[in-house]
């Protein structure tokens, strides 16, 4: 499992929750687990449905140490506090729970978030964190020869109409 | 504001709920001493331990991490040991819920005041005839004529601005609360009773809604304030089975009173929507029925095995346990691009792609172009 206190700038990716649900709907969650350094948070597996293939393929990828387990950290004054802006702050900001721990530990230690929430999306930006979308992963799992290109294609195309529906 | 250490939240979360340090830590899986240590800030508290905290003591992770105290409605009605867990925790879900409330009227622009007219039962000496008469008020009020208003839920939600929410509290103690924060206000309504009971508690609560302004109030067996509990059942059984209301079902359905049948009172109940057991308590009330006969008709009646003998509504139809209005607050705020559909998913209380399928339902019914049809990056992605 990754290290909680993983060096600051590491190449950590914090999932959101759509983003496992999309790879798990195109068959494609066990190539994505094979790509490194991909985490999440507890409040993202919480919101993965239980009982469900998608939550037990994760929590067996947890077990496995595929997958890392990265929270805000209680005694940390700067990652309560992004929480708590994240959470709720005086924009109210509108973001879910797992959005919002990603968001401030990612703000906090340099890694980066993988989402295609829009509302979840303008913050990061708007905040200065790395982001990635799903269809980053999907061309990085057929970089590293982990899907072939036509794979590529035909997933990309059948995450778009999910996106659609 | 002075900050407040997640180990204070702890202990005031605890306390709350009426919880001992050794029963809590029994429950994290640590010794007493190490959580009265975590309470302090003498041990720091890891976020696996904070995790499962916020199930044990019924608090959102925000709760633990928020700077200053939060007002909560029931501070000083939790300190009463008379209320036991199952139903603090349904309290504090109802605190929960009024803060949620509040966050969905910045997310969606619709507010949610209660249109309450405000009584005052100290002037009347029996709290009956103010419960008839109160009750006869608000029915003139909302304009129910003399019709049985079967869903209760529905005519408070659109007609009074009073949203009830529905939560499952297994041990037979708690009914229901009603709680203002001075703005919004709420009606909780433990589902774990049969529908008619349900509809009975819900104008019960209303009738303390209506003579308190702010607070809470809680409806628990063994605790009760016998003058303002007196009215409200008073208020509920008028409010919801007035006379002239029942004199006229009577004789539309030409029923002869001395000779009324279990199956007619079956039939009164569904059409009023109360339990077999009010609607024979009310008949009772109204000399429609002797009490010897009454007591006989209770005694070999099957009311939810013969309801469904007889094609009647099963009394034991599930509650929603959120609000139409509430629902309709979460998919407009996500329509608007206010919330994530992860935050939707948090206030309809169900998975992110169930979520989407509710919003989207909503979205055809009210015939607005979908958060999807916004392009690639729109609110629904």
């Amino acid at each position: 499992m990754l290290s909680l206190r993983a060096a600051r700038g590491s190449g950590v990716r914090l999932l959101d929750a759509m983003i496992l649900i999309y790879f798990s709907k195109v068959d494609l969650l066990e190539a994505l687990l094979r790509l490194p350094d991909l985490a999440v948070t507890t409040s993202v597996r919480n919101e993965l449905r239980r009982p469900s293939p998608l939550r037990d393929a994760v929590e067996a990828a947890l077990a496995d140490g595929l997958l890392g387990l990265c929270d805000v950290d209680p005694e940390d004054g700067t990652e309560r506090t992004l929480y708590i802006m994240y959470r709720d702050g005086d924009g109210f900001s509108g973001l879910g729970e797992g959005e919002a721990t990603s968001m401030s530990v990612a703000c906090a230690r340099g890694f980066t978030f993988v989402s295609h929430d829009r509302k979840a999306r303008e913050t990061a930006v708007s905040a200065g964190i790395k982001l990635l979308d799903w269809d980053d992963l999907l061309a990085e799992l057929s970089d590293q020869g982990l899907i072939t290109a036509k794979r590529h294609e035909s997933a990309k195309q059948a995450i778009r109409r999910l996106l659609k529906e | 504001m002075a900050e407040t250490g997640i180990g204070e939240r702890v202990a005031e979360a605890r306390s709350q709920l009426g919880l001992t340090q050794a029963e809590t830590a029994e429950k994290l899986g640590v010794a007493r001493s190490t959580l009265a240590e975590m309470e302090t800030g003498a041990r720091k508290i890891t976020a696996d331990e904070l995790y499962r905290l916020t199930e044990i003591l019924s608090r959102p992770l925000q709760y633990f991490f928020s700077v200053g105290k939060r007002a909560s409605i029931f501070s000083f009605r939790l300190k009463d040991e008379e209320i036991g867990e199952p139903a603090r925790r349904s309290l504090i879900g109802l605190d929960n819920r009024l803060a949620e409330l509040a966050a969905l009227e910045r997310f969606s622009g619709i507010l949610v005041r209660p249109r309450l007219k405000q009584y005052s039962i100290e002037g009347w000496k029996n709290p009956d005839v103010a419960g008839r008469n109160i009750a006869m008020m608000e029915r003139a009020r909302l304009q129910l004529g003399v019709s049985p208003v079967p869903n209760v839920r529905e005519v408070l939600e659109q007609r009074v601005g009073l949203l009830a929410f529905g939560d499952y509290t297994p041990a037979g103690d708690f009914s229901g609360a009603f709680a203002s924060d001075g703005e919004r206000s709420a009606i909780l309504i433990n589902v774990a009773h049969i529908k008619g009971r349900v509809n009975f508690t819900l104008p019960h609560e209303y009738g303390h809604a209506v003579v308190m302004k702010n607070g809470v109030h809680i409806e628990l067996r063994g605790y009760v304030d016998a003058h303002e509990e007196r009215f409200a059942d008073a208020f509920a059984a008028n409010f919801l089975m007035p006379l002239d209301a029942l004199e006229d079902a009577l004789e539309r359905a030409s029923v002869s009173p001395p000779e009324i049948t279990s199956d007619q009172v079956l039939f009164l109940a569904s059409q009023f929507g109360v339990s077999f057991e009010a609607m024979l308590n009310r008949l009772t009330h109204f000399n429609v029925i002797e009490t010897k006969h009454a007591r006989e008709i209770k005694k070999t009646a099957k009311p939810v095995a013969r309801s469904r003998e007889l094609g009647l509504p099963d009394p034991r139809d599930e509650f929603d346990s959120l609000p139409q209005t509430y629902r309709r607050m979460a998919c407009m705020a996500f329509h608007k691009g206010s919330i994530s559909r992860s935050r939707l998913a948090e206030f309809l209380r169900t998975a992110q792609d169930e979520a989407y399928d509710i919003y989207a339902a909503w979205a055809a019914s009210v015939d607005v172009v979908s958060a999807s049809g916004k392009g690639k990056r729109g609110a629904a992605a």
